[in-house]
């Protein structure tokens, strides 16, 4: 019995090799895919949330009896509004909860809002979104305007570094805006802090 | 042993002290209860850059009681709609209220609750009238090149002044802008949007609005997911009012209307708070991918090595 598997173990090793490498590849192709398909959802979805807002006006944040910040379905996604970083030319929908799946097209609202100064977003490092991330510096803009029409202008105070993303990191401080990615490159978040005012 | 004198001091501290007590709480008694009984009394006047409005009719609609504690209950004909009074900290958020309520009025054919007429100096008087959360409907008033607009504002009776004490016989000045005619054919749009993040799983499939010219139903639409929960429609800009109503709120949610020249928001709240998530960590099995891609084909030269191995 030993002999029969140790004259086959070559065949046993190449069928699942074959195996495991199609299957890796095509998982690679499929994701691969995704992003790209994903940037096109970006680009549309970007269009209408910005097709359908009300005339926009500079606001500034303000505390209301509810805070949550309203959001509009397009095409399936619930999106809160659009995040501008004119140093970089890039202008993104934020999708209203935070879903790892749909990260990979858009940035994500992880929690809180624009209006009592607690929003935080995140996004990805990918072509389509944040892949400017490690060159961003502090006073830079970042614009937001919600699907109310309110136009909220920030400036970056700080870059964190953190090898983890938890609730209570990302809420540390007292910042009106945190947007965080992910450095694919070495696993490590970036966390952008802001505070309201040019 | 106490000695007399000893004893008045202590009496002394002791009533000073009780003084103090029932002083603070005499001041914070004041600044939070109403007296329900007190009537009210509410003074408007109309007026444009120093031009006064006469013979303008002002209806106004008691929208709400009032508890001791200043707390707002809806009551009357608007005691059974989707309308958050309470907990209302912004100006934007209280006209939010009024666009909704008026809409309403409208909708539902509500008879107001008092009427009266502007004097010569545009000025127009609500006396002896419950205490409570109103509505002043809105004005317009044609001119010769254009309307004066006096918009739908919510003022409360009693008000809070600036030292925190109620006052029972409220003034004010509503705000008024001037539109000039155009004429011209305007696109109006409607959207929904929704404060309901963890919940969307209660947002029903669709919803209808009725659309008001000039308090007259035109038309009934349909808001879906088909039309991104958007409509649009082209009218003459005239200065005809346009209002926009949700007849039935889903259940669990309530309703605000916002406008911004001619785009209307409907937005529908879910009451129950939101549930944060508990990280933003996520992975990149991408990499994975690949080691698993290499392992294979790792695997597929170990078997080919092997095979020639065995047939030399």
């Amino acid at each position: 019995m030993k002999q029969r598997i140790a004259a086959r173990l070559p065949l046993i090793c190449i069928v699942l090799g074959a195996v495991l490498a199609i299957a890796a590849a095509g998982m690679l192709l499929y994701n691969s895919i995704s992003l790209s398909l994903a940037k096109n959802d970006a680009v549309e979805i970007l269009a209408q949330a910005q097709a359908l807002m009300p005339p926009i006006e500079n606001r500034a944040p303000e505390e209301r009896g509810n805070n949550a910040m309203a959001s509009i379905q397009i095409d399936g996604v619930n999106v809160i509004g659009v995040m501008e970083l004119p140093e970089y030319g890039r202008t993104l929908p934020i999708a209203s909860g935070w879903n790892t799946a749909l990260l990979k097209s858009i940035p994500c609202r992880f929690t809180g809002s624009i209006y009592d100064k607690t929003l935080i977003i995140g996004a990805t490092d990918g072509e389509t979104q944040l892949d400017f991330v490690t060159k961003m510096d502090v006073g830079d803009q970042i614009i937001l305007t919600d699907m109310e029409g309110g136009k909220y202008t920030y400036r970056v105070d700080t870059i964190q570094h953190s090898k983890h993303a938890g609730a209570s990191k990302l809420q540390e401080g007292d910042y009106a805006l945190t947007v965080f990615v992910k450095n694919s490159k070495n696993s490590e978040y970036l966390l952008i802090r802001c505070s309201y005012g040019k | 042993m106490l000695t007399r004198k000893m004893t008045r001091r202590i009496i002394g501290i002791v009533l000073t002290v009780a003084l103090i007590v029932s002083s603070v709480a005499l001041a914070v008694t004041a600044a939070t209860a109403v007296d329900t009984s007190h009537p009210g009394s509410l003074c408007l006047t109309y007026s444009y850059d120093g031009q006064s409005f006469a013979g303008i009719d002002v209806a106004i609609y008691h929208v709400a009681d009032i508890t001791r504690y200043g707390a707002y209950s809806l009551s009357g004909a608007f005691a059974d709609l989707p309308v958050e009074v309470n907990n209302i900290k912004t100006q934007d958020e209280w006209n939010q209220v009024a666009s909704t309520l008026s809409a309403y009025v409208t909708a539902k054919e509500i008879l107001p609750d008092g009427k009266s007429t502007t004097d010569e100096n545009g000025a127009v008087s609500f006396g002896e009238i419950p205490l409570g959360l109103y509505m002043v409907a809105a004005v317009r008033i044609e001119g010769d090149t254009g309307y004066y607009v006096f918009d739908q504002f919510m003022i409360s009776l009693p008000d809070l002044d600036d030292e925190d004490k109620w006052v029972y016989d409220v003034v004010a000045k509503p705000k008024s802008v001037f539109q000039e005619f155009e004429y011209e054919d305007i696109t109006y749009h409607v959207n929904k949007l929704w404060k309901d993040e963890g919940y969307a799983h209660k947002r029903p499939q669709s919803i209808d609005l009725e659309l008001y010219c000039n308090g007259t139903l035109t038309e009934t639409v349909t808001l879906s997911a088909e039309n991104n929960w958007n409509y649009s429609w082209t009218a003459k800009d005239d200065g005809s009012i346009w209002q926009v109503v949700e007849t039935d709120v889903a259940e669990g949610y309530t309703v605000t209307m916002e406008q911004s020249e001619a785009s209307f928001t409907v937005i529908n709240s879910y009451e129950k708070p939101e549930i944060p998530p508990v990280t933003g960590d996520v992975s990149n099995i991408d990499i994975y991918l690949w080691i698993i891609c290499a392992a294979g084909l790792g695997l597929i030269v170990l078997g080919v090595t092997g095979r020639r191995r065995k047939s030399e």
